[in-house]
């Protein structure tokens, strides 16, 4: 009840982020990650290194798609929920989603640089090997001989079955035949994959690579769309205030978590999942999405901390706002173990072959130790320690332990992606100097981003000065 | 009219306005009332802090119900699937490991374990279930239920004095202050 604001006491048109001061920093963060891009690009294409560091691209861009689809998250849930506590965070819930374009831009060398797409996804291997083997002539014609002969050994069952007067038999040979029909070329590849890889073959209808890079342009083009929308109302509400675009924006998110949903459990199914293309999870979209959640929650608490360091937003976020954000991590930290359980005890209670692999690998010998690691310091540890109610009121405590969500969820996505670098999986630890790439690739992805979030921060106001709401979350008490 | 013997309860007195109650409240917890308490037909926001109460203590006794449920979850079915009655299934371990099989089972009992010591430890607390209540003596308090804001200041509390209490609540903005009377008979 105490402390009440105003409109009075805010600036009228919202406050500005002045870039000056942190022109420097935006600046040397993105010298820092281009010279690391360069050195990525060297060792993506270098023949002797791209094996090795295919995997630590995949791990720096993974672990930022995944906060920066969280950006997108708690931007759509905030108004999906018409919840007012957050308007005065907004903005940053926004900055934090609109770095999604630049992660997928980043992920392009995964796709387009033959060799990694290999390494990285061995099903296209195969499909490609396979494919071009479908094409040699030889190849063909082989097949083509076998398919005439077996043509011609139901016409001769026909003509024998006709010449007993077995009418029965030879309609039989004769389907047979109009089942075998012409000679079909493009039927090559799919019978050599079959024969080489079953499963694969049977998940050929959505593990194929043309499908697989329309799904990979389409959700990007989709996230970056949604995000950028989303922000594009928010700032017009700036200018027009009224509630028409309030509303606009609850009945548009409502919608667009659709396509959150599917573009980020899809993203995660062909980039992480399909890494090891025979296992498969049920509960991995939820999986990765827990995570996402709780770093793009732990990400925005960072954010808002370092935008107030800067003197802004003293008047509109306050130990109230820090509260919240602080359940709300706290929540996902919870969901995260309950989902990560839950995928690990369907699968040690099934206990079928194709599904426990994933757990073969990352509950045994050296990655065991990360495995306990992992329920110890991304459960165990923030749970008793976020509990504690004073500690989400204070900024400095509840960023301490946001900058150790996000070092825990980078090993939580380590062991998603590091383990399957092999070759001897159990102790590819330093396999090719593993982990200096790991680094190398996490710092550079790492400063681009933080360095267009930076640059992002330059336009609008810092908080949506004109909603109609804002002192309602500006007094927000709880 | 009834005779008998009666026992002074406390004073009660009537505010206006949700806001002339937390308001009031405070000034009562600045005076270093300990024995009083403020009643709404409807929670008011920050209602604890106007009044200086402290945390509650349940959080402290759930903490430990919720202990008991899991050790007795995890002693049931370690004592019977492991140290009593060993039973293989799906070649699945029986010792520590097996620990993954326990972990519905000790989440539902702890839950289960908690909301109990949690609804008992409030009734408790709370002295609930109770029969009547001193404060329906008074007429007035029935408008609790509707559009009155009441704070009543018990005789047992150390500060109580009957002319300066009932100056004091009139000070603070009560209205219609009352003597409330217990029947003890």
């Amino acid at each position: 009840m105490a402390g009440h604001i105003n409109l009075k006491e805010l600036p009228l048109n919202g406050e500005r982020f002045d870039f000056s001061k942190v022109s420097r920093l935006a600046t040397g963060l993105l010298a820092v990650g281009g010279i690391g891009l360069v050195a990525s690009l060297f060792f993506l294409f270098n023949e002797g290194t791209q094996k090795a560091f295919s995997f630590s691209w995949l791990l720096g861009t993974f672990f930022f798609f995944t906060i920066a689809v969280g950006g997108v998250f708690w931007t759509l849930l905030h108004h999906a929920t018409n919840s007012g506590w957050g308007i005065a965070v907004r903005r940053v819930f926004e900055k934090v989603g609109l770095v999604i374009p630049v992660v997928g831009i980043l992920m392009i060398p995964l796709f387009t640089i033959t060799p990694v797409k290999h390494t990285l996804w061995h099903w296209t291997e195969i499909e490609d090997r396979l494919g071009a083997k479908a094409e040699q002539p030889e190849v063909i014609a082989e097949f083509e001989a076998k398919h005439n002969a077996h043509v011609a050994e139901f016409a001769a069952i026909k003509a024998s079955a006709e010449a007993a007067g077995n009418t029965a038999e030879a309609e039989l040979a004769q389907k047979e035949i109009e089942n075998l029909g012409d000679f079909d070329a493009s039927k090559i590849k799919g019978k050599l994959i079959k024969k080489e890889d079953p499963i694969l073959y049977g998940k050929k209808g959505y593990l194929n690579q043309t499908f697989w890079y329309i799904r990979y342009v389409a959700f990007f083009v989709l996230l970056t769309y949604v995000i950028r929308q989303m922000r594009k109302w928010s700032v017009r509400q700036d200018s027009e205030g009224g509630v028409k675009l309030t509303f606009r924006m609850r009945r548009a998110a409502c919608g667009f978590m659709i396509i959150f949903a599917l573009a980020m459990t899809f993203v995660a199914l062909d980039m992480v999942m399909a890494i090891d293309h025979h296992w498969f999870s049920t509960m991995w979209g939820v999986y990765v999405f827990a995570g996402s959640a709780l770093s793009g929650m732990a990400t925005i608490i960072l954010a808002t901390t370092y935008i107030r360091s800067k003197g802004y937003m003293k008047g509109v976020v306050s130990s109230e706002h820090y509260h919240v954000m602080g359940k709300l991590m706290f929540a996902f930290v919870v969901f995260w173990a309950y989902i990560t359980f839950s995928q690990f005890f369907l699968i040690w209670y099934a206990n079928i072959t194709e599904e426990t692999k994933y757990f073969l690998i990352r509950n045994t010998e050296f990655w065991n130790y990360f495995s306990i690691a992992l329920v110890v310091l991304h459960f165990i540890v923030p749970f008793v320690i976020l509990l504690q109610s004073w500690l989400k009121r204070k900024p400095a405590w509840l960023s301490s332990m946001a900058v150790y969500i996000l070092l825990v969820h980078l090993l939580d996505v380590y062991l998603m992606i590091i383990p399957m670098r092999g070759p001897l999986v159990a102790h590819n630890y330093f396999y090719q100097g593993g982990v200096l790439y790991d680094l190398l690739a996490v710092v550079t992805v790492g400063c681009l981003v933080v360095g267009a979030f930076l640059f992002s921060l330059r336009k609008d106001s810092l908080f949506p000065c004109r909603d109609p709401r804002l002192l309602e979350s500006i007094n927000l008490h709880n | 009219m009834k005779t008998g013997i009666k026992k002074v309860y406390g004073y009660l007195a009537r505010f206006e306005t949700p806001t002339d109650l937390y308001k009031a409240a405070a000034k009562v917890r600045d005076k270093g009332f300990k024995k009083w308490d403020a009643y709404s037909s409807f929670p008011i926001h920050g209602m604890d802090a106007a009044m200086g109460l402290g945390r509650s203590k349940l959080p402290f006794f759930v903490f430990f119900g919720g202990m008991t449920g899991t050790l007795t979850a995890l002693a049931l079915q370690f004592g019977t699937q492991v140290a009593l009655y060993p039973t293989i299934v799906q070649a699945k371990p029986t010792n520590l490991f097996t620990i993954p099989a326990y972990f519905p089972v000790t989440f539902e009992l702890t839950v289960l374990f908690s909301a109990f010591t949690t609804l008992f430890g409030m009734l408790a607390l709370s002295q609930l279930p109770r029969m009547n209540h001193p404060l329906f003596e008074s007429e007035q308090f029935k408008r609790v239920t509707d559009d009155g804001f009441f704070i009543a200041i018990e005789a047992r509390d150390p500060r109580f004095n009957r002319e300066q209490t009932r100056e004091f609540l009139s000070e603070i903005g009560g209205s219609d202050i009352e003597l409330v009377e217990e029947q003890l008979s």
